[in-house]
């Protein structure tokens, strides 16, 4: 199914019912992208092959918007109602748009084929070159996002068999998942208010590419990303071997060179879901963040081009995503949580307060046994500090999970929450009952130092959790959730290095967390 | 408790979830460099900056005539009591302007003798190159860490904000040059040529006011250290930099283990970037403070005194009104490892006298504490009240005793191979085991 000349002689039998469905999802999921949504294109047919087969949707002949070289980049990613979404990135330009006039806008995406339909994509969002905004560096250290290409989609239908674009075969979702990656915190650091260069040319001071390529070779069914893809913030200085040429800002060119060019085999591996980092708030690579990656729907409103919108467009609703046999993820967007504890009228704590009401809501749902929530921000976890206690976690999700929740902090059934941000790797099992917590932070940014071993007497991630155990380390890695075998539910939880190399075990049951190994694991 | 005081730190310029964007005027933290925004002060006027410090942002033009006078001062011997204690006495311009030990010092202190026999500093004296690189003490809190952390000034412990104000601490240490008070000193230089040279500069008062001549040698002192002779950037690992030059195979792997945070992790803290060819991003300090909690050195007059400890950054923190200043008992500037292989002794109390010892240490102080510390509690040379902020988490000092440690022996062994790269040209013969034909 990857090659689309073989595309072309599938059969037709069944192939319009499932293209206008494919032609609905995508019109439906597009919202104000560039160019004149009024011609949308999306359920246009499609000229024919050959003229004895009018009716078959299949490629024309060099159909340019479905050219392989245009793709940058094609994935699927769980939306917010467990919808497949598949998207790709594509450098194609319209001849005819690129002489002024008024193309159809979808007619810059290519062609998807599934089960053997061909259906062209909904353009998400064109190219543009967004005006310079304020963003978390001096304007003298900041220029205009440039995003001179185009971002397609589809939903896939929930029956789909096999998919491709552009001869790319796309991952499909499984019903129940058995390996789930979980990683986050992947890009490469160019921050020059830290001075803080990593060489992003050097496979082990920046090993994302090699940990993403050692992650694929296990054959995840999901990836799980929570957050921080992009670090390249600042222009490497012209004496620095280490990052020259390479891409900063928050354009294109920065989210693939820390992105979508070293994680592409895991992109074709596995579809995603998406949690946003501290990195995709608005002030910094959040115009990439709503273009590229946010499951919904894409609005000028939510693009972050207007720092006047910030506010709206800092925070998202949570959902959850269905792992099958009674488990499910709950998604929640912590981009903008600050550091500090907020009174109950500060705006963050009243948006954060409302969405918490509803993962309170998604976690109750009926019929789950395991529900897992995510954020990037360690919320019963820890930052270690060299030469003093670890810090808590974030103090602004708890005032307001304390709030609604006292010291359970969490709605009743959450079990396991999973966090990014911390540059390290935590497995926290509490004896007060809190829901096991899991840290996997250390997907190629510079690692943070190692959790003090033992931990200092007493030493909790907030008030009113009793630790039972921890097991931590602070070296490049990830970890693959591994569905446990029936009739047991829950996962079980792997920690592994850049290599391969398993360092721990833990299995889940309920809120509870049993590791092979405690304290520090060395590499 | 001292989380507490950190988080107070963290939060000044912070209101809810969003930090307030600096306003205040900037500070000049090295010279030449552009102001850094200040976003808090802390205690009673420590910035807390809104950038890292890029020392190549410095710009070192100091005006010549008064480094000349500064270079002067600086070897004149008359400027002790009694005389024949000069600067260059413990900063030695033949061993990278760090210490040659007296005999006496070597068989006991280990730290530099001052101007009276029998008489030794109490703490180690650092090499003078590259000192011109260290910034004004300042906080400084990345935006995914959870604490500010101070970084910069002068001393072990931080005390003086500028080699201007560092100046006057050998001056007057009665271990050290031992010139009393300012006005003693005054008296004595009002003798010499120098006194109508710094006059010159600054100003008749000098020569009536003792705190004027005070920091008048200061300023001249600082300018000679500020000049380009204090920065050669002449090592081998100088020439890898700038011209790829390779560095041994034993050395290579050196630098690989520095640099690994599994392994050495040493960059960590003695920051380096190998593939920039600007040698100023690479001096082996981030100008920060760790508590590394090396051992006692029993050797030291002072540390006869069972109950006396050497607090470091502690003590500055008091005096400038830092909150909860004893979250900063046993911190020391890191240090910078230029020429660290000339060096007689090391570390700030001067306990090791091998470059292997002092790199050794760190990979087996957890793993193998009773080595190190020979039969006296861990951690001897911090009061038990504060080996809370001793860093225990950092690779390699963070494995449990008995666990096996991050490097091996011929892992120590390429480190100090690496280590030995940093030393400028004029003094490669001064390394121990160096070809007879560098020395």
């Amino acid at each position: 199914m990857g090659n689309p000349k073989e595309n072309r002689r599938a059969g037709a039998a069944t192939r319009v019912g499932v293209g206008a469905i494919l032609a609905v999802l995508a019109t439906a999921a597009v919202l104000h992208g560039c160019g004149s949504d009024s011609t949308d294109a999306a359920a246009a047919p499609v000229a024919p092959a050959t003229p004895a087969a009018p009716a078959a949707p299949v490629v024309p002949a060099g159909d340019a918007a479905s050219a392989s070289a245009n793709l940058q980049a094609a994935w699927v990613e769980i939306g917010d109602s467990n919808q497949a979404i598949a998207r790709v990135i594509t450098s194609y330009v319209a001849p005819a748009a690129a002489a002024g006039s008024a193309l159809p806008s979808n007619a810059l995406c290519p062609l998807l084929t599934v089960d053997g339909v061909q259906q062209r994509m909904a353009l998400r969002v064109g190219a543009g070159a967004m005006p310079l905004r304020t963003t978390a560096s001096a304007a003298a250290d900041s220029k205009p996002s440039d995003f001179p290409v185009s971002v397609c989609e589809a939903t896939l239908p929930a029956n789909a068999a096999a998919a491709s674009v552009a001869g790319q075969t796309l991952p499909l979702p499984k019903a129940q998942p058995q390996r789930v990656l979980v990683l986050a915190d992947t890009g490469c650091r160019l921050k020059k208010a830290d001075n803080a260069y990593q060489p992003c040319s050097d496979g082990t001071a920046w090993p994302f590419a090699a940990l993403a390529a050692t992650a694929a070779g296990m054959n995840p069914d999901l990836v799980l990303h929570i957050g921080d893809y992009h670090y390249r913030e600042n222009l490497c200085p012209p004496d620095i071997a280490g990052c020259q040429g390479t891409p900063w800002g928050y354009g294109w060119d920065t989210w693939q060179a820390d992105l979508f060019k070293p994680a592409a085999a895991l992109m074709a591996k596995a579809p995603w879901v998406v949690v946003r980092g501290n990195h995709e708030e608005c002030a910094r690579a959040g115009q990439g963040w709503f273009r590229f990656l946010d499951p919904r729907p894409y609005s000028d409103a939510r693009s972050c081009n207007d720092p006047a919108n910030d506010g709206n467009a800092n925070y998202s609703e949570p959902y959850a995503v269905a792992l099958g046999t009674g488990s499910q993820v709950i998604v929640f967007d912590s981009a903008k949580a600050g550091k500090t504890a907020l009174p109950t009228n500060d705006p963050q704590f009243i948006a954060y307060q409302k969405q918490f009401q509803t993962v309170g809501w998604l976690a109750a749902r009926p019929g789950m046994s395991t529900t897992l929530f995510t954020n990037h921000h360690p919320i019963l976890a820890f930052a270690p500090v060299a030469g003093n206690n670890p810090a808590p976690g974030n103090l602004a999700l708890q005032s307001v999970m304390s709030n609604a929740n006292a010291q359970a902090y969490y709605p009743v059934g959450v079990h396991v929450a999973l966090h990014g941000h911390v540059h390290d790797f935590q497995a926290i099992n509490f004896a007060s009952g809190h829901p096991a917590t899991i840290v996997s932070g250390n997907g190629g940014d510079n690692l943070d130092v190692a959790l003090p071993d033992p931990l200092p007497p007493g030493t909790i991630p907030a008030p009113g959790t009793v630790i039972d155990k921890i097991t931590h380390h602070s070296s490049f890695g990830f970890v693959m959730m591994e569905r446990n075998a029936s009739p047991a539910t829950g996962w079980t939880f792997k920690a592994y290095s850049v290599a391969g190399k398993l360092m721990a075990t833990c299995v889940q049951t309920s809120n509870t967390l049993a590791c092979d190994k405690t304290g520090f694991l060395a590499p | 408790m001292s989380a507490a005081a950190r988080a107070a730190i963290a939060v000044l310029a912070c209101v809810g979830g969003a930090c307030l964007a600096a306003s205040p005027p900037g500070v000049v933290l090295t010279p030449g460099a552009p102001p850094a925004g200040v976003v808090a002060t802390i205690g009673n006027g420590t910035p807390k900056v809104t950038a890292k410090v890029d020392p190549t942002a410095a710009v070192f033009r100091p005006d010549p005539g008064l480094a000349a006078l500064g270079k002067r001062i600086f070897f004149d011997a008359r400027l002790s009591e009694p005389r024949g204690t000069s600067c260059a006495a413990c900063h030695d311009p033949a061993r990278a302007f760090a210490p040659t030990l007296s005999p006496a010092a070597l068989a006991g202190p280990r730290v530099p003798q001052g101007s009276r026999p029998g008489r030794f500093s109490l703490r180690n004296a650092p090499s003078l190159l590259y000192v011109r690189y260290v910034p004004r003490r300042h906080f400084y809190q990345d935006d995914d860490a959870p604490y500010a952390s101070p970084f910069g000034g002068l001393f072990a412990d931080g005390r003086a904000d500028t080699l201007a104000e560092q100046a006057r601490g050998p001056l007057l240490d009665p271990n050290e040059m031992n010139n009393g008070t300012p006005a003693s000193l005054l008296s004595k230089i009002r003798g010499t040529e120098l006194a109508p040279a710094l006059a010159r500069h600054f100003g008749a008062a000098v020569q009536t006011d003792p705190e004027q001549m005070v920091r008048a040698l200061g300023k001249a002192l600082e300018a000679y250290l500020q000049s380009d002779e204090m920065a050669p950037f002449s090592s081998r690992f100088d020439d890898y930099l700038r011209h790829r030059t390779p560095l041994a195979p034993q050395e290579a792997r050196g630098l690989a283990l520095f640099k690994n945070p599994d392994k050495g992790n040493c960059m960590s803290c003695h920051t380096l970037a190998d593939t920039a060819s600007r040698p100023e991003r690479s001096l082996f300090t981030d100008f920060g403070y760790d508590a590394i909690a090396v051992p006692r050195n029993r050797a030291l007059a002072a540390n006869r005194d069972p109950g006396h400890f050497d607090n470091g950054l502690c003590d500055s923190a008091r005096r400038l009104r830092w909150p909860e200043p004893e979250q900063w008992c046993g911190y020391i500037r890191t240090p910078g490892l230029r020429n660290v292989a000339v060096r007689q002794s090391f570390m700030h109390n001067g306990v090791f006298t091998t470059l292997r010892d002092a790199v050794a240490f760190y990979n087996t102080r957890s793993t193998d504490p009773g080595k190190w510390y020979r039969g006296a509690r861990t951690f001897d040379d911090v009061p038990a009240a504060y080996r809370g902020n001793i860093n225990i988490n950092s690779t390699p000092m963070n494995r449990r005793a008995g666990t096996a440690p991050a490097m091996t022996e011929a892992e120590i062994d390429d480190l100090v191979a690496f280590l030995r790269t940093l030393t400028d040209a004029p003094y490669t013969g001064l390394m121990p085991g160096a070809p007879a034909a560098q020395r």
